[in-house]
């Protein structure tokens, strides 16, 4: 079925449940204890934003001046359903201003929601619909799921793909790509079984060529030779391709506990490598494929500090390498992700300490990337001044490809609707490190927010 | 001759007895000791459960305002599956905060710390926190976690110090030194001799200075007393924060979901 097509029975099917309240839902659903019913308690909030992001390093000049707008309204409909609508809209004058240093590609979908391919799908953000039972919840609709414990870093948190326009700097809340899903939780005491299913496949967004934050560090270098990259297709969108998850979390003995099982595509494309040796021809063709894999986490508390961990075991990742011999250059490697830290707590800030290692399982010496990719990170975030002030910094280092990442900022409480926020972004590293690809971003920024 | 002199030995005796005892029990009618003072104070009834609107205001030292309002709902397992008691809190506005919970379970035995999560709407997560923040102020107001009545009577060495009017209550003024370091070096409580009510709180710092006062008004609802307005000033930063108790409800049978993960991260309302 034609994706678009998809799309519109799905917004149909949840416009249609918002018109029928009290459609038969009609168990107690006890954790709502003292609600009040239908839209009596309707709710609209959300916040204007600029980010305006000024270059440090040659050619210095404002790199982003970005508004931003989202509305969010949630409402109960009967005492069983309930519904959740995200809009945002965003507009970047330095496209507009720097116009010919960018392409019309990346001018359109940098420089406005309304000008991206598609805008009613960039604009309408969220849009669900809560159905609550007595020990089961179904959400419907356009959504993020947010699972792991890792701060900054995904392991198994890849339910949604991410959009990379911004690399790795946006939050990501707002680089979280929310999908079309359906979630449905069973709740037994302590215990929540989750299950996902994702009709619709959506990659990740990496940036466009002839952007600020398009990768370069994985680039393929064949000199001599005419490379052709083709873009990548999607999967049709058919029963078969759709994309499963289950979780099962809780609380045993007072530790966080957390296992699940994803039957997913990988959201990045992998690059098919074929060479014509007759036209010194490189032709790259990008396809997705399929990765499941198998997560477990855990977190507990004991005095001042909050152990965390988190795994994931995928199975046969797509690998590029050097080896002539591999089929279009690529060869099927399991590879296991995990993350051990823990957080500590003072009287006004909290410092988290993250050791993350990637393993390629059954490594072959032609495989382009490492065998071991290590980071370790440092969050230290603090509050003064009754949490009207707060200071924070993000520090990743990866001692793999000596690429770091330092992320100071400070943010003010000017009242309760206004925040102001100052901050630098400082990328450090070897050109072909994934840090280090943008040593030459780095950048200093000033936010301004107004929530409501 | 000899028993009638037994017989007058014997009563004696038991005069003498009960005298004592009389005159023990005048003596902690009188004056009781400062732990007994706080186990009181500890065994007010709070009813099997209690829901309540709260509005904070938070006022700085120029008197400019911040203003949160939240809901709590609370939950006395009285020793049931090792729990003492459940609580949870969610914040309707202002929006930068709304929709924040925080959901703590406490356990009956003093040594076990309590289970606590915080869900932030900006993360769409919810995360475990470090249970040793009883001494963290609670989302920039002048209270802390223990402030709020998480401190076990067992924390601290009691004293009694002397007996005084305040505010025209008559009222037993206890010291408590906590016996494991804390942010307080000592706490002076005035409690209402009739009701064991708690007045007003003096918290003193490392230093042993004065840090921060507690005044306290209290409110009848269905026969229990529950915080009607809580006031406290930080003399150090000269900030304050007012606690105001509205809409409080007891034993309306909160059943056991309200306080999970779950309801944590779906919010709850307050009709």
């Amino acid at each position: 079925m034609n994706n678009k097509l998809f799309r519109s029975v799905l917004f149909f099917l949840c416009i249609t449940m918002l018109m029928l309240p009290g459609t038969g839902f009609t168990q107690s659903a006890d954790n709502r204890e003292g609600e009040e019913s239908l839209l009596s308690d309707l709710s609209i909030n959300g916040y204007f934003e600029n980010q305006s992001a000024y270059r440090v390093q040659d050619p210095n000049r404002f790199s982003q001046f970005r508004n931003r707008l989202q509305v969010e309204t949630k409402g109960t409909v009967s005492e069983s359903l309930e519904y959740f609508i995200q809009l945002r809209g965003f507009a970047d004058a330095m496209y507009g201003y720097y116009e010919e240093e960018y392409p019309e590609t990346v001018r359109d979908q940098y420089g406005s929601s309304l000008s991206a391919d598609n805008p009613l799908d960039e604009v309408g953000r969220e849009f669900y619909i809560d159905i609550l039972l007595d020990e089961t919840e179904i959400r419907l609709g356009k959504q993020q799921v947010v699972w792991g414990e890792a701060i900054g870093l995904r392991i198994t948190d890849v339910v949604n793909p991410q959009d990379y326009r911004d690399f790795i700097l946006d939050d990501f809340i707002d680089s979280r790509i929310p999908t079309w899903m359906v979630k449905v939780n069973y709740f037994i005491d302590d215990w929540n079984l989750e299950f996902l299913w994702i009709p619709i496949f959506e990659p990740d967004r990496a940036a466009l060529p002839g952007s600020d934050w398009v990768w370069t560090f994985n680039a393929i270098d064949a000199p001599g030779t005419t490379i052709r990259v083709f873009d990548p297709e999607k999967p049709e969108t058919e029963l078969a391709n759709s994309e499963a998850g289950i979780r099962l979390s809780g609380l045993a003995g007072g530790w966080n506990l957390t296992a699940s099982y994803l039957y997913v595509w990988d959201d990045a494309a992998t690059r098919h490598v074929t060479f014509n040796p007759m036209t010194s021809t490189l032709d790259v063709t990008q396809q997705y494929h399929r990765l499941p894999l198998w997560g477990f986490t855990f977190a507990n508390a004991f005095g001042s500090f909050v152990p965390r961990g988190e795994f994931s075991y995928a199975q046969g990742k797509q690998y590029s390498t050097a080896d002539t011999s591999a089929e279009e250059g690529l060869v099927q490697k399991d590879y296991f992700h995990y993350m051990l830290g823990t957080d500590y707590s003072l009287s006004n800030a909290t410092l988290t300490l993250q050791w993350v290692q990637k393993i390629i399982m059954d490594y072959d010496e032609g495989i382009y990337e490492p065998e071991f990719q290590t980071n370790y990170s440092l969050w230290i975030q603090a509050n003064f001044v009754n949490e009207t002030l707060k200071p924070e910094l993000l520090a990743i280092f990866s001692p793999s490809d000596e690429g770091w990442l330092v992320r100071p900022k400070v943010a003010y409480n000017v009242t309760d609707a206004v925040t102001v926020t100052a901050g630098a972004d400082i990328l450090s590293g070897p050109a072909r490190s994934f840090f280090g690809q943008f040593e030459e971003n780095d950048r200093v920024y000033a936010k301004f927010r107004y929530s409501f | 001759m000899f028993t009638h002199i037994r017989k007058s030995i014997v009563t004696l005796a038991v005069l003498m007895g009960l005298s004592t005892s009389l005159i023990c029990l005048n003596a902690f009618a009188a004056s009781p000791t400062g732990l007994d003072i706080m186990n009181r104070v500890d065994q007010l009834d709070d009813g099997n459960d209690q829901s309540s609107k709260a509005i904070y205001t938070l006022i700085n030292r120029n008197n400019k305002q911040r203003i949160r309002h939240t809901v709590r709902f609370w939950k006395d397992y009285d020793g049931k599956k090792g729990f003492d008691s459940k609580m949870i809190t969610f914040f309707e506005s202002p929006a930068l905060v709304k929709g924040t919970g925080f959901l703590s379970w406490s356990y009956e035995d003093d040594e076990t710390d309590d289970d606590q999560w915080l869900y932030l709407p900006a993360l769409k997560k919810e995360r475990r926190i470090a249970a040793s923040g009883k001494d963290n102020y609670f989302m920039g107001s002048d209270f802390t976690y223990d402030d709020m009545g998480d401190r076990k009577v067992d924390e601290d060495a009691h004293k009694l110090v002397k007996s005084e009017i305040y505010n025209g209550v008559d009222c037993y003024v206890v010291e408590s030194t906590p016996k494991k370091k804390g942010m307080y070096s000592r706490r002076q409580t005035w409690v209402e001799k009739t009701k064991w009510l708690i007045q007003k709180v003096n918290y003193y710092d490392r230093k042993g200075r004065l840090l921060k006062t507690l005044n306290m008004q209290w409110q009848n609802v269905k026969g229990l007393w529950t915080w009607k307005r809580g006031e406290m000033r930080n003399h150090l930063t000269k900030h304050a924060t007012l606690i105001d108790i509205t809409a409080v409800r007891v034993n309306t049978g909160l059943k056991d979901r309200m306080f999970s993960v779950r309801t944590l991260k779906r919010g709850a309302k307050f009709k």
